[in-house]
């Protein structure tokens, strides 16, 4: 009883070692993302759960009765895994790609999307023979467990279920699968803390199974050698050296056990779930290609001598449990325990696994398909997660029911081929489906049920007739009485083993049925293109909440994680069918999203208001692009004002109205910088002008317009509760109510030139980006503006004043033209006079001189009267000549004076004497007033003489008969006064200044023509100015007219002469 | 990649004929080499050659 105790005590904290291993790993994935699955030796270590008590301990009983033939159960999972990186790896990732999870779901996958009505039945079909098929195996393993423990510790079981150690141990596997095997409906459905406990086990078992080898090859069995030697020796069991032991079928059993481990190694749930389901990368499968054939090698090396040494010795109690009986023969209860454990360690990974395994077949196929088109809207991972939780136990309290009705008749070795053969029977299916594309889903469902009814027939049929329950007549003569149909030489085939006849069989109408029927089929319709899914149809909500109905909200949000933002609505649906297919199973997620999509369609309430947020949205985008349009439209009038004016307070005006009256912002002003460097309002709406003179600063940090100027960035402020105060802005604020407010700076050619400023009063506003930029694109536009106004005003004042001046020389000029016009008219008038002036002596010279040749003139007195005639006319000629010539010569510049001293007395008294013929004809009396002491004056003699000559004769020419003609010489200052008066009748006030151009002549009163040339007045002008003096001419009509000119007086004073005065003409 | 997915698959041709007729059948016979039985002998030495044969694909590039 203690030994009982004890021995559930270890089996008890063995389990518990499971479950903290199990723990800790999860744990530690869930804290430090960290897998301790995550490492090809684990894989490859789980995938070792292959190995069960049948290999613990039924390889050494097969090995006992039959040979070496056992080691074809390990020799086919070698081939497949030889082929691992080709074969598994597509195996995996089709799996993965389809959200694969077990044999059915693989089917399903397989031949094409649960169509309404047979879509289940597939999977149905394969999810019950799976069951069926397994449930033996688990039995198998808890009898197992249920045996050794009564081995090793003498404890009877009794005929109720709480005596029995096989249930107990079902109870606490269920417990630990239920914890760990569904510990959530995760979308990958693998379970980590689960696969590093199985992994361990594998361990244990192998390193168990080594140690007991080699203690009882060598310890009990005296080495390899011996126990050799002695076996080849021994009769009995010299013939377990060859196949199929003495006289069997060798080879065809071979084969047989070949084909049939190589499909279970894969297709069982159990593998198929840590081979497929669990894998985490690519890489562990190659490592499992090697490493597990390692592995196999490994745990059947000794299996052989351990048999040997147990058939040598005459060990009882079956060879199936060798293992313990041997040690337990040798009285080493240590070696028998341990033993224990690795074959109890063997049971347990294979139940748990395959529980959880079959658990997620029983749940997607069998439960959910019919149930949860119940479920309505509710959150459905926890009824999910507790079907999952009773499927495990009910599989594993099935295993315990079919051990305990089914009792011992079977060995273990038969019992796991029983399930070997169950599972060949997915095989063609998945094999054809793989391959070829004439597979039908009809096929397969007939194939595989074909298979499975003869499976159930030629294997099945004849366990329940042996273990009593039918009569075993009926495989001996076959079911009423038709011994053809004999389940065990069906169709007359015998000779056969039952495992190959079962083989044959169910291959000949399970590939037969796939094959026949598929070809049967027509041609498959081409897969009708799903429709596009778009956004509107299938939201993130919706698929997460769908995801978390089924996998809890954590893991749909994990998912969901995954997905990237903009994922197309096709996405969505296949990740969400990925991740449901974990949970529920492939079809069923397929069905269920499908279904989900209809129901989302049907709301049309939802569709109304998603077009309703689609028209919103079109609407929304309008009004956006009329703001646009306003905006660009305003920015497009702007320039055309500022293309259209140069008058820079005008188009500043327009424009500051133009927002206004756009975007309603009510104040607005534009700052310029002025001549002293201040920005000045130059230009407002709404701004007060006290405001603005207060204002006008030199742009500075502590003013917004400033610092929007200095910086040469907008100034934005959308709330003025957010806006720096400045006291000149509270000074605004005073003024307007200002509730948000734009300074943006005008700048052009990267340079500002001023602010645009605008307020608004209606509260806060958001100004958007595409505002703020138009508003500062419009200040730059007037910047540019204003600048080329200014410039424009700069080029119209420079070319004004240019015009003036054009205007004004072109006066000149005019005028200047009008003198050279008048001066040549009064050339030619004055050449005409000339000439007749030239003529009139040469006209009497020739006149008198033919006289006096032609006629005698006798007289003496007439004679000399007309030559004095004739030389006073030369004499005039002379003097014409010569003052035309002195003109020519004043006018070419070249007249040369000499400056000397020069009495004016003398000078005076001569030119008086040269006048003295006119004078004395008209009977003018000539007087003349000389002030005393008078010094010399500087100028040439000749000319002086002649300037006082002109003077003279003029006055004489004009004087009336019987007048007086006065000459007075005065000083003044460093000059001389000349004064020459007449008493004629004046010269016209008009003519006053025209007189002492040349040309001009005055005419004598009375006679039409000039007298002499003219030019006299003219050249005595030209002289007294060479000499440095002045002339001018004082009269009024009727009063005669006074000549006067200036001479410069003689600077060294000299000694007066005492020249006389008063000189009488 | 290539050629490793040939030599696998060469591996696995080179297992079947190995492990399947004829040769099995022409090794299944009661003889003993070195003192050891055939069969056992001939299949575990198959077996480890061509396990270490994967090894060696899996090691290789």
């Amino acid at each position: 009883m203690v030994v009982v105790l004890w021995t559930a005590f270890f089996c008890l904290l063995y389990v518990s070692g499971l479950f903290a291993l199990a723990h800790v790993t999860e744990s530690i994935r869930r804290k430090r993302s960290v897998s301790i699955a995550d490492n090809p030796w684990v894989y490859t270590l789980s995938i070792a759960v292959y190995c069960t008590t049948w290999t613990f301990y039924g390889s050494v009983g097969r090995a006992a009765t039959r040979g070496v033939d056992f080691l074809a159960i390990y020799i086919g999972p070698t081939l497949i895994f030889l082929m691992a990186p080709t074969l598994l790896s597509k195996l995996i990732s089709y799996c993965r790609e389809n959200g694969v999870t077990n044999i059915p779901d693989l089917l399903d996958v397989l031949f094409g999307s649960a169509k309404k009505g047979h879509g289940q039945a597939l999977g149905r079909i394969a999810a019950l023979m799976l069951v069926l098929g397994v449930t033996p195996y688990i039995g198998l393993q808890l009898k197992a467990i249920a045996h050794t423990f009564e081995l090793i510790t003498g404890w009877q079981s009794g005929a109720t279920i709480t005596g029995d150690v096989g249930f107990w141990a079902a109870a606490f596997l269920s417990a630990f699968a239920m914890l760990f095997g569904a510990r959530s409906l995760s979308p990958t459905e693998r379970h980590e803390g689960l696969v590093v406990a199985v992994a361990f086990e594998s361990a244990v078992k192998l390193i168990v199974f080594l140690v007991l080898g080699v203690y009882i090859t060598w310890g009990v069995g005296g080495g390899l050698t011996q126990v050799v030697t002695e076996a080849l020796a021994d009769p009995r069991t010299a013939s377990l050296f060859v196949l199929g032991g003495p006289g069997g079928s060798s080879v065809s059993e071979w084969l047989t056990l070949c084909t049939l481990s190589a499909s279970a190694v894969v297709l069982l749930p159990r593998q198929f779930h840590v081979i497929v389901v669990e894998n985490q990368t690519e890489s562990h499968v190659k490592r499992a290609a090697w490493g597990f054939p390692l592995y196999l090698i490994l745990i059947n090396l000794l299996v052989i001598p351990v048999a040997l040494v147990g058939v040598l010795g005459g060990v009882g109690g079956g060879a199936d449990y060798f293992l313990l009986n041997i040690p337990l023969q040798q009285g080493n209860r240590t070696m028998a325990f341990i033993a224990f454990l690795g074959g109890f360690s063997a049971a347990t990974s294979m139940v748990i696994v395959s529980s959880v395994a079959v658990s997620t077949v029983i749940n997607n196929h069998l439960i959910v398909p019919s149930v949860f088109k119940r479920f309505g809207e509710k959150e459905l991972s926890g009824p999910l997660l507790g079907t999952k939780r009773a499927a495990i136990a009910f599989v594993i309290f099935l295993g315990y029911a079919s051990y305990r009705w089914i009792g011992d008749s079977h060995t273990l070795v038969s019992t796991g081929l029983l399930s070997f053969s169950a599972v060949f029977q997915f095989a063609p299916a998945v094999g054809l489906g793989g391959y070829w594309s004439g597979m039908r889903r009809r096929g397969a469902i007939t194939g595989l049920s074909a298979g499975f009814v003869v499976w159930g027939y030629t294997l099945m049929l004849p366990s329940f007739a042996r273990s009593g329950w039918l009569g075993t007549g009926i495989l001996e003569n076959g079911p009423w009485g038709l011994s053809w149909l004999r389940p065990e030489a069906l169709l007359g085939l015998e000779g056969l083993d039952p495992w190959s006849h079962a083989l044959v069989w169910s291959l000949v109408f399970n590939l037969g049925g796939c094959i026949l029927v598929s070809l049967m089929g027509s041609d498959p319709v081409e897969k009708p293109t799903e429709p596009p899914l778009t956004r509107e149809w299938v939201g993130r909500e919706e698929v997460e909440r769908l995801l978390t109905r089924f996998i809890g909200a954590d893991k749909a949000a994990e998912v969901m994680e995954t997905l990237p933002p903009n994922a197309e609505a096709r996405q969505m649906v296949d990740l969400a069918e990925r991740a449901l297919s974990g949970a529920v199973g492939a079809v069923n997620a397929r069905a269920l999203v499908q279904s989900y999509l209809s129901w989302t369609k049907g709301r049309s309430v939802e569709i109304l208001d998603i077009f309703g947020s689609v028209s919103r949205t079109l609407a929304e985008s309008r009004e956006n692009l009329e703001r646009r349009v306003r905006e660009l439209s305003v920015l497009h009038k702007a320039t055309r004002t500022l293309s259209t004016t140069m008058d820079v307070d005008a188009f500043l005006n327009l424009i500051l109205r133009l927002i206004k009256s756009e975007f309603g912002l009510s104040h607005l002003g534009v700052r310029l910088l002025d001549a002293r460097g201040r920005l000045a309002v130059r230009s407002s709406i709404g701004l007060d002008e006290e405001y603005a003179d207060a204002t006008r600063l030199i742009p500075s940090r502590d003013t917004l317009f400033g610092r929007a100027f200095l910086d040469g960035k907008p100034v934005v402020v959308g709330d003025v509760k957010d806006a720096p105060t400045s006291s000149h802005f509270e000074m605004l604020r005073k003024l307007i109510p200002v509730g948000a407010f734009i300074h943006a700076p005008m700048i052009h050619e990267r340079k500002p030139i001023g602010v645009l400023m605008a307020y608004a009063t209606h509260g806060p506003v958001h100004f958007t980006d595409e505002f703020v930029s138009l508003f500062c694109a419009l200040a730059n536009q007037m910047a540019m503006a204003v600048v080329n106004a200014e410039l424009y005003q700069e080029v119209r004042a420079y070319s004004q004043s240019m015009e003036e001046k054009v205007r004004k020389r072109t006066a000149q000029l005019e005028a200047a033209n009008d003198r050279l016009r008048e001066i040549d008219r009064l050339k030619s008038e004055f050449l005409s006079t000339v000439s007749h002036e030239l003529r009139t002596p040469l006209t009497s010279i020739q006149s008198f001189s033919e006289i006096l040749l032609r006629y005698d003139v006798d007289d003496e007195v007439r004679r000399k009267k007309f030559a004095g005639i004739i030389h006073d006319e030369a004499q005039r000629l002379t003097r014409m000549i010569n003052e035309l010539l002195d003109l020519s010569k004043i006018e070419a510049g070249e007249l040369e004076v000499n400056l000397e001293p020069v009495d004016v007395a003398d000078s005076l008294g001569r030119a008086i004497e040269a006048t003295a013929p006119l004078v004395v004809d008209k009977a003018v009396e000539v007087l003349t007033e000389v002030e005393p002491g008078l010094p010399p004056v500087l100028c040439n003699t000749d000319r002086f003489q002649q300037i006082l000559t002109n003077l003279l004769g003029n006055a004489a020419k004009f004087a009336p008969e019987k007048s007086r003609i006065t000459i007075s010489v005065r000083r003044r200052g460093g000059f001389a006064l000349f004064a020459v008066v007449d008493e004629g009748e004046g010269i016209e006030r008009s003519m006053l200044r025209q007189i002492f151009d040349r040309y001009k002549q005055l005419r004598e009163p009375g006679k039409k023509q000039a007298l002499g040339t003219g030019l006299g007045l003219a050249i005595s002008r030209d002289l007294v100015e060479r000499f440095g003096g002045y002339i001018w001419v004082e009269s009024s009509p009727g009063e005669g007219a006074s000549f006067y000119f200036t001479m410069p007086l003689v600077r060294s004073p000299e000694p007066p002469e005492d020249s006389s005065s008063d000189t009488g003409a | 990649m290539k050629r490793k997915s040939q030599r696998t698959a060469a591996l696995t041709v080179l297992s079947l004929v190995l492990f399947g007729p004829p040769l099995i059948v022409a090794v299944n016979r009661q003889e003993t080499v070195g003192g050891w039985p055939l069969v056992p002998l001939y299949i575990f030495g198959v077996w480890v050659f061509v396990v270490a044969l994967s090894f060696v694909n899996d090691v290789k590039r």
